[in-house]
């Protein structure tokens, strides 16, 4: 089986390692990127089935940015791609609220912890599922 | 033997140290007597002068300074010996010997000398009145022939003699006669003498005089205490409520000079006035030549409200029009030209209520006083230093102070003020004698003048109105009960209210006097429990407000912990264990672990200084503030780390210690910090790759100034703009971080360093421009007097 690409923004390098090491377990291959330019960069040559975004990049937040490029991405080649932000901020509720307006499938609570990551995967799984029949 | 059909008193020669030594408490009250009896006899001056006594102190206290010594070493080399038998010993040694000669010889020189110009006594005089004990000389008499109040105490002066010295020499020239007459007495023969007081023969010897000579010099010699220069600043005290003062130009004014040796150096040193400094209220006003109003200084009791740097009476730091009108009051020209308005007020206690004024002016001296500024008050006027009549003579109540006046109050009577009016020919040609000069052509100039005095002491009043209120009220505390000690006085006293009827009055009283106290002491209670309930909110807040800012980075560790325990988790779980994977994760664990610790432990120490606002612990401590900060950015070194911030501790550690609640120090600087990472983390990514001074960057100095500490915080941060610095410090300001979704200021972190900042009676501003080229700078400065152990 081929494993699905997952495209993490991820600004913590301690972060990154602990997710890749959480993703490969799970079957996936995950490619990291740092910032905004970054994700520029990789996303149209690694196309990924999954976008994941953390909420705060360097202190900054590019939710917006990655959604235009991934809609446009979306719209021309018509592939199916998961788009989902996730945080380890305690407003998850108001931020949810914003991401699902902006047109993201789902945004989550990510606390590190194995029960979000897996939280996050259960939703995955059943999206492309979805999106692949 | 007869037995005697009568019996008379005879007087043992012992009563000169019964009137003196036993009887004049002090020297410094013996000594005012005698000058009291200078002014009784009408003489324009005194002259008191102090010789040898800096001789004496000097050699008396090498005395003391010997004796020590040798107590000392005894006390060493004889343990077994007591303090009797080792002072036996100090007596015989030879230096202490010839020490104590040397102080004795001056002790004898040592001498006070009075000399008035008054009338003086003549033979007869002293005959009659001096040597007659019981009597004084002015027995008949309350005013002298110059107008003067008698002060001196009957019969005692003389004897105020005894107290001070061995021996006396009086020499008194009357002004109609040709002799002066000089008296010696030695006070010890009458002490070492079996005779009667009158069997002692005192000499007396005469000398020759110029006829226009008079007065009396009164030499004590041989002090009997020592004198330095306290003691002499404190009879120049007490003596200056016998000078009146020159501003009210008194017809016989009474001079004192005092003469003393310091250093070295003679010192002549004229007594002035102190009844003016003993006003409690004083002000002086000015109509400017631009036609405003201003006070130029104010004072109440001991407190100077202007000029001074802090303002709380903003009604007396403001200079305002001139204004005058029919109906409505304008701003006009003050046709007069400018004044200058001095103003003393008195006030006194009623009979029977204490306000506290007569402890204000001594219980001794407030008769002395009621009866000095009744004698001058009024509000006179001066053109050019000369006294314009009849503006302030006595009943003379040209501005109508007395129909508004309350003698409790601070709009005081005419009889409680004395003021004056100063105006010259040059500068006030439109106020204008009339042509008999009896008085000032009261036409618009005079009567604009009137307007500026009137409205000075309107404004006046609405301060001094506030302080009677206070007063007021502190006595209605204090005398509910008083009232009800009287009332139950009364009860008691009345026999017409039968006795059962008696006891249940008596009963309710004395409940609800307890239900007064009672209540007067919870309301206290409840009054400081709610202050330190409000400090601890505010600390509590100022924790909750850094909690909240720094959430992120908190659950950041804990968002490491948790992702890296499942590593560990999987990785053992594995037949072949990553064992670079292991490391790494314990490597990444490490600092989360470390941070958060840190960051507990800061949260722990702020919840303990919160202890000390408990009113059992309330304490303030010494706090090093370099190490404060240095512990505070321990425990927030995992979020400066997370957002590259790099904290310069400039504060030296040699900066007095602050006395403060620890917990107000840490609700300070947390806020300050908390401000500065919500404003640097947005910088961090551009600045990656910026140089070490343009990467993020707070820094803390402080320094000591001559009356303040100064500490300055400064962050390269966002900045403000300039059009919300001015509610930075307003309650519930927030500004929006347009890169940010969510709020996340409360807007209670600057005001909450204000308020702190002001219980230390000091301030905070953000200053024109960062010390960085961008960010914030606050300067907080707090007077050394609130803040450090010797300010």
């Amino acid at each position: 089986m081929v494993n699905l690409r997952i495209l993490y923004m991820e600004d913590r390098e301690d972060m990154r390692n602990g997710l890749d090491n959480y993703f490969q377990s799970k079957g996936f291959d995950v490619k990291f990127v740092e910032d905004f330019g970054d994700f520029q960069k990789e996303f149209p040559q690694y196309v990924p089935n999954v976008i994941i975004i953390d909420h705060d990049i360097k202190g900054n937040t590019y939710f917006y940015e990655v959604f235009q490029i991934v809609h446009r991405f979306r719209l021309k080649e018509k592939k199916p791609m998961v788009l989902i932000g996730c945080t380890g901020l305690p407003d998850v509720k108001n931020i949810r609220k914003e991401y699902r307006i902006q047109g993201y499938d789902e945004f989550f609570e990510n606390d590190g912890s194995n029960e979000h990551l897996d939280n996050i995967l259960k939703f995955v799984e059943k999206k492309l599922k979805i999106l692949l029949k | 033997m007869t037995r005697p059909d009568s019996l008379s008193f005879k007087i043992s020669s012992k009563l000169p140290k019964l009137l003196g030594r036993e009887s004049v408490s002090t020297e410094i009250q013996a000594l005012f007597e005698l000058v009291k009896n200078s002014y009784d006899a009408d003489s324009p001056n005194v002259v008191i002068t102090f010789k040898n006594i800096e001789l004496f102190h000097d050699a008396n206290l090498s005395l003391l300074h010997r004796y020590k010594e040798l107590a000392n070493q005894l006390k060493t080399e004889f343990p077994d010996k007591n303090m009797v038998e080792i002072d036996s010993i100090i007596k015989k040694d030879d230096y202490y010997i010839r020490q104590l000669e040397h102080v004795n010889r001056i002790s004898n020189d040592t001498c006070i000398v009075i000399e008035d110009h008054g009338s003086g006594m003549s033979l007869e005089k002293l005959q009659e009145k001096w040597m007659q004990i019981g009597v004084s000389k002015n027995e008949n008499e309350i005013i002298t022939p110059k107008g003067r109040r008698v002060v001196g105490e009957k019969g005692v002066g003389r004897f105020a003699v005894e107290r001070l010295a061995h021996r006396t020499r009086i020499i008194s020239k009357d002004k109609d006669s040709k002799t002066s007459v000089i008296l010696n007495i030695d006070w010890d023969v009458f002490e070492s003498t079996d005779k009667q007081v009158n069997q002692v023969k005192i000499p007396l010897d005469y000398e020759s005089k110029e006829k226009n000579e008079h007065g009396l010099t009164i030499e004590l010699i041989h002090l009997r205490d020592e004198w330095n220069t306290n003691k002499i600043k404190k009879i120049m005290d007490e003596l200056s409520l016998l000078v009146l003062p020159e501003e009210i130009n008194p017809k016989h004014p009474f001079d004192i000079q005092v003469k003393y040796e310091k250093e070295g150096k003679k010192e002549i040193i004229s007594v002035s006035s102190s009844l003016l400094k003993k006003a409690p209220y004083h002000f002086v006003a000015e109509l400017t030549n631009f036609s405003t109003i201003k006070f130029v200084s104010v004072r109440y009791k001991n407190q100077i409200i202007l000029p001074n740097a802090k303002i709380d009476f903003p009604e007396f730091a403001r200079e305002f029009p001139f204004s005058k009108g029919r109906e409505e009051k304008v701003a006009s020209v003050a046709l007069c030209g400018p004044v200058k308005f001095a103003y003393y007020g008195f006030p006194f206690d009623p009979s029977g209520r204490n306000l506290g004024w007569t402890e204000w002016y001594g219980e001794t001296k407030v008769g002395r006083i009621h009866q000095d500024v009744e004698d001058y008050s009024g509000i006179k006027i001066y053109r050019d230093g000369f006294r314009v009549r009849p503006y302030g003579e006595p009943g003379n109540d040209w501005l109508g102070l007395g129909t508004e006046a309350r003698t409790t109050a601070g709009k005081l009577p005419n009889k409680n003020v004395i003021g004056w009016v100063s105006i010259s020919i040059d500068k006030n040609p439109t106020i204008i004698d009339t042509t008999t000069r009896e008085k000032i052509i009261e036409n618009e100039a005079f009567e604009d003048m009137k307007l500026f005095l009137q409205e000075v002491l309107r404004v006046y009043y609405n301060f001094s109105e506030s302080q009677r209120k206070k007063i007021l009220e502190r006595e209605a505390k204090k005398d509910v009960p008083k009232y009800i000690t009287k009332l139950r006085d009364r009860i008691i006293e009345n026999p017409s209210i039968p006795i059962q009827e008696k006891k249940s009055f008596l009963k309710g009283l004395d409940e609800l006097q307890t239900h007064f106290v009672k209540e007067e002491e919870r309301v206290t209670l409840e009054k400081d429990s709610l202050m330190d309930e409000k400090d601890a909110y505010r600390n509590l807040a100022s924790l909750g407000i850094t909690t909240g800012v720094v959430s992120h980075e908190v659950k950041d560790f804990l968002k490491i912990i948790l992702l890296h325990t499942g590593v560990l988790k999987r990785e053992a779980d594995k037949l072949i264990v990553d064992k670079h994977q292991l490391e790494k994760s314990l490597e990444y664990l490490e600092p989360s672990v470390q941070n958060l610790r840190s960051y507990l432990a800061l949260i722990g120490g702020f919840s303990s200084a919160m202890s000390s606002r408990k009113k059992e612990f309330r304490q303030k401590k010494n706090l090093n503030l370099h190490n404060e900060i240095r512990e505070m950015v321990n425990g927030l070194t995992g979020i400066f780390s997370r957002w590259d911030i790099k904290v310069e501790n400039k504060i030296p550690h040699d900066l007095p210690k602050l006395k403060m609640y620890q917990a107000d120090m840490q609700s300070i600087f947390l806020n300050l910090f908390s401000n500065s990472v919500k404003s640097l983390r947005q910088l961090t990514e551009e600045r990656e790759k910026a140089s070490p001074e343009k990467k993020n960057r707070i820094r803390i100095r402080a320094m000591e100034q001559k009356d303040n500490i100064v500490i300055i915080y400064s962050d390269n941060g966002v900045g403000i703009p300039p059009i919300d610095r001015q509610f930075i410090f307003d309650l519930f300001w927030t500004k929006t971080n347009l890169r940010e979704t969510t709020r996340t200021g409360s807007g209670l972190g600057m005001p909450i360093i204000k308020d702190i900042i002001k219980d230390y009676s000091g301030d905070v501003i953000l200053e024109d421009n960062s010390e960085f080229q961008t960010g914030v700078t606050f300067k907080i400065t707090i007077p050394k007097r609130e803040i450090t152990r010797h300010g």
